[in-house]
């Protein structure tokens, strides 16, 4: 195997990323992972810095700095950063010019508008999880599955509810006599 | 129109779901927390008892594990639940007496809870792997002497029975630190702390006496001294810790416990501690205790108070003359 | 000897021990590929049961739940993309693709192969190398541990898809989300912010299904368009013996290294997968296909974790030690009826040990079976079409991740890391390095510093015994391989089927 010249952006890419894979060449990287790149490092250095400190809590006494609390986390983070500003350095090169020298533009967005779609359903997971303090588990259940399958847009209503319904009751059942996990009901206590 | 309908429904569920409470306890299901995973002594006791005491209640019991932090994330859910006796706790001496006099931390103290009974004692005892030379607990204590932090002693993690245990014991044999005496390694379980000790990886191991007992009959670890006041029956040629001049050591007994959130009503107490009368005169519970390595033992919601309490003052003291705390 | 086998036989021989060990192997089929649900959970449920039953049959009840969940949670990881247990998330980095090439049937076949051979491999080395195998295990202590992990964190390089880098970040927040909770050396809070769920730390399970099931049904509602059915029914497609025949060398060896995985205390199916995964990827011939739907992908997952479930029975045997919680579950059926593993047992009821060795060799044949009749009745979910699944599974979702712990946190922690996933999802980070880092970073860190607790400091105690350097020798090994690979694989003159041809003849 003979080793060809390389141009400067990939001789950088050679020493900050020996491995990368045969399957990508250099115009794929983008920009999507020199933003992904930054927004690691700088959370891994917040968190190094802005949270560790007290968030971490070290003994009075430790016979040695590898055996502190703080010490794997530390590691973690700063390499965390380091990889992560990598990642910026090799998608920021390689993201202005490719090989031929050639402008290149990122072929793949990350997000796209149909992901907007997403939205309402992860609001809804996130609703469940605000009801179920004050609902239990029964009830905020059968709304989300009856909300999903209706913004699914397939269902129709009759067999949407009665989906709904069956699936929980028969998962509470499940749970509660087979499994011996008490499901909290919430308003429902004392119905089933 | 059958939205409407199905939130009609769900409101008149809510309306006709209140009366519950109103009836006598126990009206329903009582939720028993193991504080600890699966297959430990904790939930083993608790699905013993969980077995027997229906049939004096009227009601089942179901057992559910909330591990975490040593017993201290099932305890402080326990304490912030409902006092109407449907939320009952499994205490042990790791959640309710080591960890509250170590730890300043904690989300509870140990009087923190209604106690309605202590049910089970373990007794304790500190072993040897047989490859190792220590004979004796004299020979113990000459080795840590002669070379300060390089003998080794194993435990459940911070703030368990093995952790207080090896403090103790280095305590009694008169070292003046003795956080430094020995070095404390910590495993992520009392059967990890056991096969460390068992395997030679560390040189003792301060344990309950179910846990080891098997490898102190299979020959891996030889018993240097027993806790109990008597000697065990089933290691009679062991000494007890008097025997050998560390009546302190005594404190160092395991126990499993019933208890509430603060502020159970007296008949929720009454009505257990007539059920826990019945469940100790049942020979399925007391010969399953007794087959996991226990010593049933029933004791009034006062004398189990005045059992912990004390026990907790003992190690507190010990905790704040080493200077121990944890922040 | 004769006589103990022929008492043992007489022990075995009757119709309870046979309905509870299948019986088991079935309760533990359904309830592991119920997500949530893990194999320890179902045997701590039957634990109970057990307490008035005869110590064999008891045991052989606890048992077969044990393999039934252990096989069980392949199903829902190949069909849903959920891993039913822990030990399954490895089975889905190529089930589920296959699942929606309309393989199903064939991948949930070979998995039902691969199961039931490294069971069998592994029951037989219990059987026969108990001994031996328990001598390996009392010379692994801390710092043997520590060289076996971080040799398997290795493995991450393997599922990091395109881009190492990538991989490698998401291994570092796997890693970092891993030390919350208390400290086990010192017992002081770490990144828990005074929150009593978070004392405890992350637990694994919500972890998992967040980051596996949730981003693929928040995806199914970006691409609603192209709804159908998630892939084609699985009784369409089938494993051949030639499939097998095919994938045996990896199902071979991953059922070895979960053998020996197994019989260490503490490691367990999960890292045992992920070993025999990486592996099986580092010798084929196909190894681009990895991840993307190859089916010795799926047999090697399932041939690992499935390896050690044979094998965890032996430090418990053969020294009274659990390995894991599930063994010490077992302990505790043991201890019940007045029995103390341990070598006493061997000498004061070997009948007994016999008679279990009896119904644990034929429970892979039971498992067989079973499997079959399973993925007979799973196959159905193939047929559900996706607007009514995803949001069924999601719910199942939330009553497993709730039974973990009794707790709603789990459930919070379940959605927050579902809609982190889909975010690393849409950005092309691997979840499974995150994974493998979460499972496996706090046993490396536990076990380098009780190791620099046992040696006051010096490091010197990695290399303390002929285990710590065949382990150093084999990460060596390894990172030399990979990156030799990569480099070859840069150069665009050369094919890579040849240089793999090329290597194998050196």
């Amino acid at each position: 195997m003979t080793v060809r010249p390389v141009s400067r952006p990939h001789a950088l890419i050679l020493i900050i990323n020996p491995f990368q894979p045969e399957g990508l060449s250099l115009k794929t990287v983008n920009k999507r992972d020199f933003v992904l790149g930054l927004v690691v490092c700088a959370l891994a250095l917040f968190v190094l810095f802005g949270i560790l400190p007290w968030a971490v809590k070290t003994p009075k006494v430790i016979p040695n700095l590898a055996l502190s609390p703080t010490f794997w986390p530390r590691i973690i983070l700063v390499s965390m950063a380091g990889l992560s500003a990598l990642l910026a350095i090799q998608a920021y090169y390689s993201g202005i010019k490719s090989q031929d020298g050639d402008p290149v533009e990122s072929e793949e967005q990350p997000f796209d508008m149909s992901d907007l779609r997403v939205i309402p359903t992860a609001l809804l997971m996130v609703l469940f999880c605000a009801a179920l303090k004050p609902f239990g588990v029964v009830l905020p259940s059968i709304a989300m599955l009856l909300g999903m399958i209706l913004m699914h847009g397939r269902g129709e209503w009759p067999k949407a509810i009665g989906v709904s319904v069956a699936t929980v009751l028969i998962l509470y059942m499940f749970f509660r006599y087979v499994a011996k996990v008490p499901v909290p009901l919430g308003p429902l206590n004392g119905l089933l | 129109m059958t939205k409407m309908k199905l939130l009609a429904g769900i409101a008149l569920a809510a309306v006709t779901a209140m009366p519950v409470a109103a009836q006598d306890y126990p009206s329903q299901p009582v939720q028993l927390t193991a504080p600890y995973g699966p297959g430990g002594a904790s939930d083993l006791a608790a699905r013993n008892l969980a077995n027997v005491a229906p049939d004096y209640l009227g009601q089942p019991v179901l057992v559910t594990n909330r591990a975490g932090a040593g017993g201290a994330t099932g305890s402080a859910y326990v304490k912030n639940s409902d006092p109407d006796g449907y939320n009952l706790l499994l205490a042990r001496i790791g959640s309710h007496s080591i960890s509250p006099a170590l730890k300043s931390s904690m989300p509870y103290e140990w009087d923190d809870f209604t106690y309605l009974s202590l049910l089970e004692i373990n007794p304790a005892a500190c072993a040897t792997a047989t490859s190792k030379p220590y004979q004796s607990l004299e020979d113990l204590r000459a080795a840590i002497e002669a070379s300060p932090g390089a003998v080794t002693y194993s435990s459940a993690g911070v703030g368990t029975l093995h952790h207080l245990g090896g403090i103790m014991l280095l305590d009694e044999m008169g070292f003046e630190d003795p956080g430094t005496a020995a070095t404390h390694i910590p495993f992520q379980s009392g059967g990890a702390a056991a096969a460390a000790a068992a395997t030679g990886q560390v040189d003792f191991v301060c344990s309950n006496i179910s846990a080891i007992i098997s490898q102190i009959e299979g020959g891996q670890l030889r018993p240097l001294v027993v806790t109990t006041p008597e000697r065990v029956d089933s290691l009679p040629d062991v000494p007890t810790a008097s025997e050998l001049g560390h009546p302190a050591l005594e404190a160092l007994v395991g126990w499993s416990g019933l208890v509430g959130p603060p502020g159970l009503s007296d008949e929720t107490i009454a009505t257990w501690v007539e059920v826990l009368q019945e469940v100790a005169a049942d020979e399925r519970w007391v010969n399953q205790t007794k087959s996991l390595g226990s010593v049933p033992m029933m004791l009034s919601p006062e004398e189990t108070v005045a059992f912990v309490e004390n026990q907790y003052t003992t190690f507190r003291g010990l905790v704040e003359e080493l200077g121990l705390q944890i922040d | 000897m004769i006589e103990n086998l022929s008492d043992a036989l007489v022990l075995f021989l009757n119709v309870y021990n046979m309905i509870a060990l299948a019986g088991g192997i079935a309760i533990g089929v359904i309830v592991g590929a119920i997500p949530g649900m893990t194999s320890t959970m179902a045997v701590a449920l039957t634990l109970p049961f057990t307490f008035t039953l005869p110590p064999v049959t008891g045991i052989l009840l606890l048992l077969g739940v044990y393999k039934g969940g252990v096989y069980g949670g392949s199903i829902p990881a190949i069909l849903v993309k959920t891993p039913g247990t822990p030990a399954a998330s490895c089975s889905v980095l190529d089930g589920y693709p296959l699942a929606q090439k309309g393989q199903a049937g064939r991948a949930l076949d070979i998995a039902l192969y691969a199961s039931c051979f490294a069971d069998l491999v592994s029951n037989l080395s219990l059987i026969l190398l108990v001994g031996y195998l328990a001598q390996l295990v009392t010379s692994f202590g801390p710092p043997e541990n520590f060289t076996l992990i971080f040799f398997s964190l290795t493995i991450i390089a393997s599922v990091s898809g395109d881009s190492l880098l990538r991989g490698f970040i998401s291994a570092g927040a796997g890693l970092l989300l891993a030390t919350v909770g208390l400290d086990l050396i010192y017992g002081t809070d770490r990144f828990t912010f005074g929150n009593t769920d978070l004392l405890g730390g992350l637990a694994f399970i919500p972890l998992l299904i967040g980051l596996f099931a949730i981003p693929e049904i928040l995806n199914g509602y970006a691409k609603r368009g192209e709804t159908g059915k998630i892939a084609a029914d699985p009784s369409g497609s089938r494993a051949t013996f030639a499939d097998f025949r095919y994938c045996f060398r990896s199902i071979l060896r991953g059922s070895l290294i979960g053998v020996v995985l197994g019989a260490i205390p503490g490691i367990g199916g999960a890292p045992s997968a992920f070993v025999s995964y990486s592996e099986a990827m580092r010798r084929s011939p196909n190894r681009k296909n990895f991840g993307k739907g190859e089916l010795e992908g799926v047999a090697a997952a399932e041939a690992g974790n499935n390896g050690v479930a044979g094998s965890t029975m032996i430090p418990l045997l053969a020294l009274g030690i659990p390995g894991d919680v599930i063994t010490a579950v077992i302990l505790g059926a043991f201890m019940v009826h007045g029995l103390r593993p341990g070598p006493m047992l061997f000498e004061q009821n070997i009948d007994l040990i016999y008679a279990l060795f009896i119904g644990i060799s034929i429970s892979s044949l039971f498992l067989l079976i079973i499997g079959k009749a399973a993925i007979h009745m799973f196959k159905h979910i193939a047929s559900i079409p996706r607007s009514y699944l995803y949001p069924v599974v999601m719910v199942l979702c939330v009553f497993g991740a709730y039974a973990v712990n009794n707790s709603f946190f789990d459930i919070y922690v379940m959605v927050g890391f579902g809609i982190v996933g889909f975010l690393m999802m849409r950005m092309h980070i691997p979840s499974a390095p995150f994974l493998i880092a979460f499972i496996l970073g706090p046993m490396l860190e536990d076990s380098f510093r009780q190791s620099l607790l046992m040696s006051q400091g010096s490091l010197t105690i990695f290399m303390r015994s002929w285990i710590t350097w065949v382990f150093w020798s084999l990460t060596i090994l390894s990172v030399v391989l990979m990156v030799r690979r990569h480099l070859a694989g840069r150069s665009p003159d050369v094919a890579l089927p040849k240089v793999q041809e090329e290597k194998r003849d050196v």
